[in-house]
């Protein structure tokens, strides 16, 4: 083995194992009460997955407007349950027996774990491999297990955080969300829910970071208001200084999903794969 | 934060004051009690030790107390207008209260014990950081007779609290490891940039009289004080109220109970301004005791109020309050209302949000409603016990105490999700069992090692060695420690205070306070200083910048390194390494940086650098390389392809 193909290996050793120690998937997300809560309130949350555990981290600066509004706002959003009593499909929290929804018992991203460790270190395997004995095949071969890599750490391991979360399934969790409710049902319209004249505007782009949503609403909760006060608002948006005003709520949001820093880490072996592949024909005579 | 009050009166003054220097807290204590708590920490160790496990934990504390009253007379008339719009020609007393305190304290502990299978390490770190700073200028308006008709504050400060505490147990037993991480911390702030009072009184109080003629039967209805009332307090306010909050947890097995996440973190900030005015009803307590004493101190005692003479004045002995009343009053006042509007909305999310989580940590308890109306508590249905006189709790069993299985088998209700399957087809148990089984297993692992004998082991030695510690008899006897002021009748103003302890005689000696002619002062030594004087001015004047919480307690005398010794890198993780004068000691704990046997913080010039030895090189000629340097130039050097290549 010469010395570049021994610096080759070195250097696909070390972009691995760094690949292997960083961040495999992250969702970062930050969101801001622009209107109604004083002083901004601001929530800025991080979910990471890496080698060894999922974390989630979130900070709320100026907090205390935005507890209050959560503790204070009243939910008026109408029960779920009435549509579910019509519906032929099965209540959310009746197992289905099979557990065809959840088909690694909740474990699938142990296994996207390994699937990535294996890709890892199978990459690295046939890269040795090549360097030993070259041929035509073990560098197809190269090139093959680190498509099929790049192809793992895009999606198998987003997937399976998902299907773990139980998203798959397309059950919705109930749970309130950061926004105060603004990803409920509501219509832009003028309707009897949480909030009357509902806006919002969503765009979605892509960035080296990976995928990037931006969104904006804004709308009059009605669970501010006392319940005698929220037919006013609902038949007519009140404007500034008008009672009900004070129930303007505005929030923007960005988020932005991606793989973490095994994508980069992954991606510097590249040179070392075209390296590998482009290698002069001698070396392979010379064996 | 900036005071915009301090300032320093004139050098006639009377001047008074406090200074304590925390980084000799351990030593006083055993000066003063004759217990050593660094050889409680041995004990602790040696006892340990003894009974065959390791266990250390020590503790430091630094920083600086320090307060100061200073007060003197303006003799230039001025004149004022009283609550009723009357004009007076007065005179002005004014009074500066002055106080800072900054104190750090970090106490670690670890421990490690074994035996041949099961293990435990717990690992724990706490911190506390705590200012409190104080500047307030009162101005009163007092006549020829010593009457009071108002006065003006201006004052601004800051309170701040900050804890942390970080915990880390490994336990390994039954073949099965728990290392749960957990880290939680909270910090709270008010700062006030300013606060101006004014008030003025309806009528002239009299309250000053209470230091200038003791009270007789006749002068004040046989009592020692009293309340006034007159005029209003009217003023504004600006206020910064904050906290934070934080918990981490790592570690938790988290499968175990189904939840998707190893590790969070989870973090509350505000930061919230106020300002606004307020109007209220102006009342002062006052009062003096004037036949308080603490043998042979009391009556009229010559003390000398500046110890660059030895010169005495005759001061009234007694207990009075150190500061002007009218003063004390509008303080409280004053701050009540800066209070009350800055932490008004933190309070009511506190509350709500406790409430809330109240609520979901421990529901109102559910209760079963049996057939005959009887109420039992919810977790009794189904329980395998007919706790209902009809039995109309054990529905589920007909109410005879039995389970019937999914295959119609029929089993005792307790034996119900009893970790064994009783029914043919397992329907007894849902699992529930097997999630807590490890713990059981784990908690009876270490329930037959040797666990409880090694701390039965430790309990006695320790017990042992904390008598042996234990001092016979304090060197002072704190329990009648005696607080005693003194005052200047002829002008009602307070020259300073004492405090008196016995030493195991009948009588005082003064633990803390001035000279006072023919009676004994205390001989230990002790870090605490009274100030007066000149001195104590000098003192005011050094201390009147620090505001910072590491101005009074600066990390480089805050001597952490044997905690870093316990503790390790997770102590302080981000630590700099760097020894600058390659004495053995990194920076950070290095309390002698040039080596010239003086500390940092008596050092005029701490970073003088030692001389260097002939033909020794001084410095860093070749910058460290970071990896992704080091990566790109070794994979650079040998990816070019070499021209024999």
């Amino acid at each position: 083995m010469r010395k570049s193909e021994f610096a080759t290996l070195l250097l696909a050793a070390t972009f691995l194992l760094m690949a292997w120690a960083g961040s495999w998937f992250e969702i970062v997300a930050e969101g801001t009460y622009t209107e109604g809560l004083d002083r901004e309130p601001t929530i800025h949350t991080q979910y990471l997955i890496d080698s060894s555990q999922e974390s989630f981290e979130m900070s709320i600066e100026n907090s205390t407007p935005l507890l209050l509004y959560w503790l204070e706002r009243e939910d008026v959003s109408p029960e779920p349950t009435n549509q579910n009593e019509n519906s032929s499909e099965p209540p959310a929290d009746v197992p289905s027996g099979d557990g065809g929804s959840d088909p690694c018992s909740g474990s699938c991203l142990d296994r996207a774990r390994s699937w990535v460790g294996l890709t890892m270190f199978t990459l690295f395997a046939t890269l040795y491999l090549s360097s030993a004995r070259p041929s035509t095949l073990t560098r197809a071969t190269v090139a093959l297990v680190w498509l099929l890599g790049t192809v793992v750490i895009l999606t198998a391991v987003p997937l399976a955080a998902a299907a773990d979360f139980g998203i798959s399934g397309g059950e919705d969790s109930g749970g309130e969300s950061s926004t105060g409710g603004f990803d409920t049902n509501t219509q832009e319209t003028v309707e009897v829910d949480q909030f009357a004249h509902f806006e919002q505007d969503e765009d979605m782009g892509l960035s080296f970071d990976g995928i990037s949503f931006t969104y904006d609403s804004v709308g009059f909760d009605l669970g501010l208001l006392a319940e005698g006060d929220r037919q006013a608002v609902i038949d007519s948006a009140p404007v500034e200084g008008e009672p009900g005003y004070e129930s303007l709520i505005g929030f923007h949001g960005e988020m932005t999903v991606g793989p973490g820093s095994i994508l980069t880490w992954w991606l510097l072996t590249t040179p070392l794969i075209i390296v590998n592949l482009w290698s002069p024909r001698d070396s392979l005579e010379e064996e | 934060m900036a005071p915009t009050v301090a300032a320093m009166g004139p050098s006639d003054s009377v001047i008074w004051g406090i200074s304590y220097d925390w980084g000799n807290y351990e030593n006083d204590i055993e000066e003063l009690t004759g217990i050593d708590t660094n050889a409680a920490n041995e004990d602790l160790e040696e006892a340990a030790d003894y009974a065959g496990f390791i266990l250390e934990s020590d503790q430091v504390v630094s920083g600086m107390t320090q307060f100061f009253i200073e007060s003197w007379d303006d003799d230039d008339a001025v004149e004022i207008t009283d609550a009723n719009g009357d004009t007076h020609e007065v005179t002005k007393r004014v009074t500066e209260l002055t106080i800072r305190h900054g104190n750090l304290g970090d106490s670690g502990f670890t421990t490690a014990w074994t035996d041949e299978n099961e293990s435990i390490d717990i690992w724990m770190s706490a911190s506390v950081e705590q200012l409190f700073v104080i500047d307030a200028v009162y101005t009163e308006y007092v006549d020829d007779e010593m009457m009071v008709y108002g006065g003006d504050l201006d004052m601004s400060g800051e309170f701040s609290l900050e804890s942390n505490m970080e915990f880390n147990l490994q336990v390994i037993a039954a073949d099965e490891v728990l290392a749960p991480e957990l880290g939680m911390g909270f910090s709270v702030s008010f700062e006030i940039p300013s606060i101006t009072s004014e008030w003025r009184a309806d009528e002239p109080l009299d309250y000053l009289h209470h230091l200038s003629e003791e009270p007789t039967e006749e002068s004040n209805n046989g009592s020692e004080g009293g309340e006034y009332q007159s005029g209003l307090v009217e003023g504004d306010f600006s206020t910064i109220t904050g906290y934070s909050m934080m918990l981490s947890i790592e570690g938790i097995p988290a499968e175990d109970f189904d939840i998707n996440l190893d590790a969070f973190n989870v973090q509350l900030s505000d930061s919230i301004p106020g300002q606004g005015t307020f109007s209220e009803d102006m009342t002062v307590f006052s009062g003096a005791m004037w036949d308080w004493d603490c043998p042979p101190v009391g009556g009229v005692e010559n003390v000398n109020t500046d110890p660059s003479s030895n010169e005495t004045v005759s001061a009234q002995c007694g207990l009075a309050p150190p500061i002007s009343m009218g003063m004390a009053s509008m303080m409280g006042i004053s701050m009540m209302m800066a209070f009350d509007s800055g932490v008004q909305e933190l309070f009511s999310a506190i509350e709500e949000q406790v409430g809330a989580w109240l609520e979901e940590i421990a529901p109102e308890e559910d209760t079963f409603v049996c057939d005959n109306g009887e109420e039992i508590p919810a977790e009794w249905e189904n329980d395998g016990e007919i706790d209902c006189d009809d039995g109309s709790d054990e529905n589920e069993s007909g109410g005879d105490g039995t389970y019937t299985c999914d295959n119609g088998q029929v089993i005792p209700a307790s034996w119900v999700n009893d970790g064994e399957e009783d029914c043919e087809d397992g329907s007894d148990e849902d699992g529930s069992e097997d999630v807590f089984q490890k713990y059981i297993d784990m908690f009876e692992a270490l329930n037959n090692s040797n666990l409880q004998k090694t701390m039965e082991a430790f309990g006695e030695k320790l017990e042992e060695l904390v008598e042996d510690n234990d001092p016979s008899e304090p060197l002072a006897n704190l329990d009648d420690m005696c607080p005693i002021m003194f005052w200047d009748t002829s002008n009602s103003r307070v020259l300073g205070m004492a405090l008196m302890a016995t030493d195991g005689g009948e009588d005082y000696e003064v633990l803390l306070g001035p000279e006072i002619l023919g009676v004994k002062q205390h001989s230990y030594e002790l870090s605490v200083q009274y100030l007066t004087g000149q001195d104590a001015r000098d003192a005011k004047l050094d201390t009147l910048g620090l505001i910072e919480l590491r101005d009074l307690a600066p990390d480089s005398k805050h001597d952490v390194e044997e905690l870093y010794d316990i503790l390790g890198e997770d102590f302080l993780p981000d630590l700099d390494q760097t020894d600058t004068d390659q004495d053995g000691v990194i920076d950070y704990f290095d309390q002698d940086d040039d080596g010239d046997g003086m500390f940092d913080w008596e050092d005029p010039d701490p970073l003088s650098p030692p001389e260097p030895v002939e033909g020794e090189s001084t410095g860093n000629s070749v910058p460290g390389l970071g990896i992704i340097a080091t990566i790109s130039l070794l994979g650079a050097a040998m990816l070019v392809p070499r021209r024999e290549e």
